[in-house]
């Protein structure tokens, strides 16, 4: 296990606004926590499903005759990434198993009910979504647990060495605007899917980018343990650079390696596009502070 | 000229004198090393995962599936080999070496690893990586901490820090040398374990009878026997009937049909899903209705009225589908005379070996034939495949032990047995599991073992249920035993297998008078008049004789005629 820390300003007089955030996204995720309603979306995406769709898919593709029997699934998968043929096939007319039609059509019809009424539909961000309030609100809701954890144990410790450094009015800006870069990123280079992106990881790559950028010259102190016994854990201070290779990398060859067919549980697109606004704002912030003008944010501290 | 002098021995190498690098920092590099270059590799190989996620998902068992895995495996080699060994000829480091402050140096000649050497040194490494890392386990146990990819190169991983590590305690050797021997006995022996079974596989033709089953959009077995386009529904759904081919095959028949609008034979496309869907009644009326929707005129539709009203008879058979239904509606009936005859006529369509052979063993033990019955069994046995063997043997063995239950050694039973055992309980089924602990009761032994059950009850509560109610290894009082099989028999929902059983043991076991109740209404409600209906009727007749529950007996003889059924508070009065 190796995990970066910051040791010394996790007070939090030191920096009010990072815990702040911190609870903001926990108050958050416990107010809008619901079960996931598998029952009723598994019926609809399970392999039998799936084939059938990839049937339908296939004719409102105007494909003739019938595809491989390999591809149905993936196009079935195609299919649900389809924001336009989710949202009106009911309507359409098809051929084959009238029967089996007969009941897909009520079975999507029913899941897109379920999908609409959800927290995360609502205060989450779709890929065909118009608010612009949504590309705040979806920052601060996680799906679970897991994602909740994860996402928090990294942004105190970044979020907490951005404040102490240059402020909380930084900070704030640094992970609203990262979090609207990632939405862009999500709905520029993300593949088209029903499902909602939430959480802040795109504004936590966003922290992440900056820091390493802005404070290129520190090191970071990461915490490693591979057993109980001496030698075997302790503390190692690593360059910031290493974060590239760790996240944006990483983070890159997973959106090219994942295919559009298959898609994938985690909005890389949003990490990008997060990750991006670091990059270029953290270099301004360089160059402004070259030349002397950062000095009032500085002030803020 | 000088010429170098080879017999002279090499200069012993100092190592004494070199501060040997920390197991811990090593393994902490080597972390390191995972976390920085795993990233890159990932981008560089990222379309070709992306094809590999993608013949995951269609077909995993492809040839192009292994062949991009190998491939990515191999160009994930080949970039680890070069940057490890350009890592260490230019800088006697890999990145995470040089955060921990350790060196790789040559033992012999000067400073420098030359890219020869370091590339002999990666590429053992990645070999090393490939046996799961167990070479490295030597690192522990070498005096100077090197490794076979060490040795063989001639460097040594020194660190750059004040205090060196001090190598193994001998005791530590011995210890690590010892379970290192211990593993290599236990990969010898699993990997002879591996070989034998695959030896098996290949001489049972288990090889080319995966080959066989992989399907395409039309079932391989119907093209072998049809050419007509017309018949080949008909043919996949007497087949799916007769057990001969799965649902697979018969689903892959009926959605080409479907889905390729051939419109002549869709009614018979939806007959076969309504034949599929046969135990969910909501489903398969749908289908029955589209079939007559499709085409009103015709066989499928008329099939599909006769599977609607069970009264209604098949006496015209223009189709093998209505063949198979008129044997399965002669079987509910009880009616074995023409059944016989009706199989006779059967077996000389192709595809249909194995069930009408089957059959035959069973409606001649019906038919009270039983010498033949067995005489038949014997001559088809070692023709039939394993599901088949144990669905026939465990039917007879059933058969004898409810005839004549004793320490008796029934060929029928012993024959089942051994076809288990043969393939370590793997084929058991739940009509298999009763035969064989009936038997286990009857002849009083604990052989086989009920543990050999174990699997087949996680995946069937009743059946374990029933097997703890049956056998006398259980812990359950007689009384207990009934109220187990009460529950069974009388229960709406579950095996339809069980339920008959359960009613067939408390027909025998049971004395009270509201059980036999239960057991009229059953009887009554029940139309399939079938081999099990008849012996569950004859049974609770000779124990209501037995109990004197003469008012019982006699509603169950007008039960039998068909003139009145009574209701079920009225049999026993």
């Amino acid at each position: 296990m190796i995990v970066p820390w910051l040791k010394g300003i996790l007070g939090w007089n030191v920096s009010p606004l990072a815990w702040t955030l911190v609870a903001l996204n926990v108050f958050v995720f416990v107010m809008t926590l619901e079960p996931a309603p598998w029952n009723k979306t598994r019926a609809f995406q399970n392999a039998e499903s799936l084939y059938l769709t990839g049937h339908l898919y296939y004719q409102y593709r105007g494909g003739e005759g019938l595809p491989e029997r390999d591809k149905l699934a993936l196009l079935g998968a195609s299919a649900l990434r389809d924001i336009k043929f989710m949202n009106q096939a009911e309507k359409m007319e098809f051929k084959g198993d009238a029967i089996a039609i007969e009941k897909w059509k009520t079975d999507l019809v029913s899941f897109r009910e379920t999908l609409s009424g959800r927290l995360t539909k609502i205060f989450g961000l779709s890929f065909d979504d118009e608010r612009p309030l949504s590309m705040i609100t979806y920052q601060f809701m996680h799906a679970g647990m897991i994602h909740l954890l994860s996402n928090m144990m990294m942004l105190i410790i970044f979020a907490v060495a951005v404040e102490a450094q240059l402020g909380g009015l930084l900070l704030i800006f640094v992970y609203l605007a990262g979090g609207v870069a990632g939405a862009y990123g999500f709905k520029i280079l993300g593949q088209s899917t029903l499902a909602p992106m939430i959480g802040a990881s795109g504004s936590l790559s966003a922290l992440i980018a900056f820091y390493a950028v802005f404070e290129k010259k520190k090191r970071v102190s990461f915490f490693y343990f591979l057993s109980p016994f001496k030698g075997y854990y302790g503390w190692i201070y690593l360059p910031t650079y290493l974060i590239f290779p760790l996240l944006f990398v990483s983070d890159l060859a997973a959106y090219f390696g994942t295919s559009v067919e298959i898609g994938s549980g985690v909005a890389y697109t949003a990490h990008l596009g997060g990750m991006i606004f670091g990059i270029v704002f953290g270099l301004i912030m360089r160059v402004w502070k070259h030349y002397g003008g950062i000095n009032f944010v500085f002030s803020s501290k | 000229m000088v010429f170098l002098d080879f017999t002279q021995q090499n200069e012993k190498p100092s190592v004494h004198d070199l501060k040997i690098a920390p197991v811990s920092d090593r393994l902490l590099a080597f972390f390191f090393d995972v976390v920085i270059f795993s990233p890159i590799l990932s981008l560089i190989l990222s379309q070709l995962l992306k094809k590999i996620e993608l013949r995951y998902y269609t077909s995993p068992e492809s040839m192009e599936f292994y062949v991009l895995v190998g491939v990515s495996v191999a160009l994930g080699l080949f970039f680890v080999i070069i940057t490890q060994a350009l890592f260490i000829t230019y800088w006697n480091a890999t990145p995470g070496k040089m955060f921990f402050k350790l060196k790789v140096i040559p033992l012999h000649g000067s400073g420098k690893v030359r890219f020869p050497q370091a590339l002999l040194r990666s590429g053992l490494w990645s070999l090393e990586v490939l046996f799961l890392m167990i070479p490295f386990v030597e690192v522990l146990s070498h005096h100077y901490r090197r490794p076979l990819h060490d040795r063989a190169s001639d460097t040594m991983v020194i660190t750059l820090k004040e205090q060196g590590d001090l190598g193994p305690h001998p005791m530590e050797t011995h210890f690590v040398r010892t379970m290192l021997f211990i593993l290599v006995c236990g990969v010898l022996f699993w990997s002879s374990l591996i070989v034998t079974q695959f030896y098996r596989m290949a001489e049972r033709g288990e090889f080319k009878r995966h080959e066989l089953e992989e399907e395409q959009y039309l079932c391989a077995s119907i093209t072998a026997q049809v050419d007509d386009e017309e018949n080949r529904l008909d043919y996949a759904i007497a087949r799916y009937l007769a057990g001969e081919v799965g649902e697979k095959c018969l689903l892959a028949e009926a959605d080409f049909a479907l889905w390729q609008s051939e419109k002549d034979i869709q009614a018979w496309a939806y007959l076969a899903k309504a034949i599929h869907y046969q135990y969910d009644d909501e489903k398969s009326d749908l289908y029955l209705d589209k079939v007559c929707e499709t085409e009103n005129q015709g066989e499928p539709c008329f099939l599909s009225q006769a599977l609607q009203h069970e009264n209604v008879r098949l006496k015209k058979k223009t189709s093998l589908t209505a063949m198979m239904l008129s044997l399965k509606q002669q079987s509910r009936q009880g009616d074995y005379q023409d059944y016989l005859q009706e199989l006779k006529n059967l077996s000389q369509f192709p595809g249909f070996e194995h069930f009408v052979q089957k059959e035959i063993v069973k409606a001649l033990w019906i038919a009270g034939e039983a010498e033949k019955s067995k005489g038949a069994l014997w001559g088809i046995w070692s023709g039939l495949d394993i599901q088949d063997q144990v669905e026939i043997g465990a039917w007879l063995c059933q058969e004898e032990l409810d005839q004549k239950c004793g320490n008796i050694e029934y060929q029928s039973c012993q024959n089942l047995k051994e076809t288990l055992a043969e393939n370590r309980y793997e084929d058991m089924t739940q009509e298999a599991a009763i035969s064989v602990v009936q038997e286990r009761e009857c002849k009083k032994t604990s052989e086989p073992s009920l543990l050999v059950f174990h699997s087949t009850f996680e995946d069937n509560p009743e059946l374990k249920l029933f097997v703890g109610a049956l056998s006398s290894e259980s812990p359950w009082t007689s009384e207990k035993r009934i109220q187990v099989m009460r529950d069974l028999a009388f229960s709406s929902r579950g095996s339809k297998l069980i339920q008959k059983r359960a009613l067939f043991y408390l027909s025998q076991k049971s004395n009270s008078e509201k059980d036999f109740q239960k057991i009229y209404e059953w009887l009554a409600k029940n139309t399939d008049h079938n081999w099990m209906w008849n012996k569950i009727y004859k049974q609770s007749e000779l124990s209501g004789t037995k109990l004197k529950l003469d008012q019982y007996v006699n509603n169950l003889k007008i039960l039998k005629e068909g003139s009145i059924r009574l209701p079920a508070s009225e049999v026993t009065k």
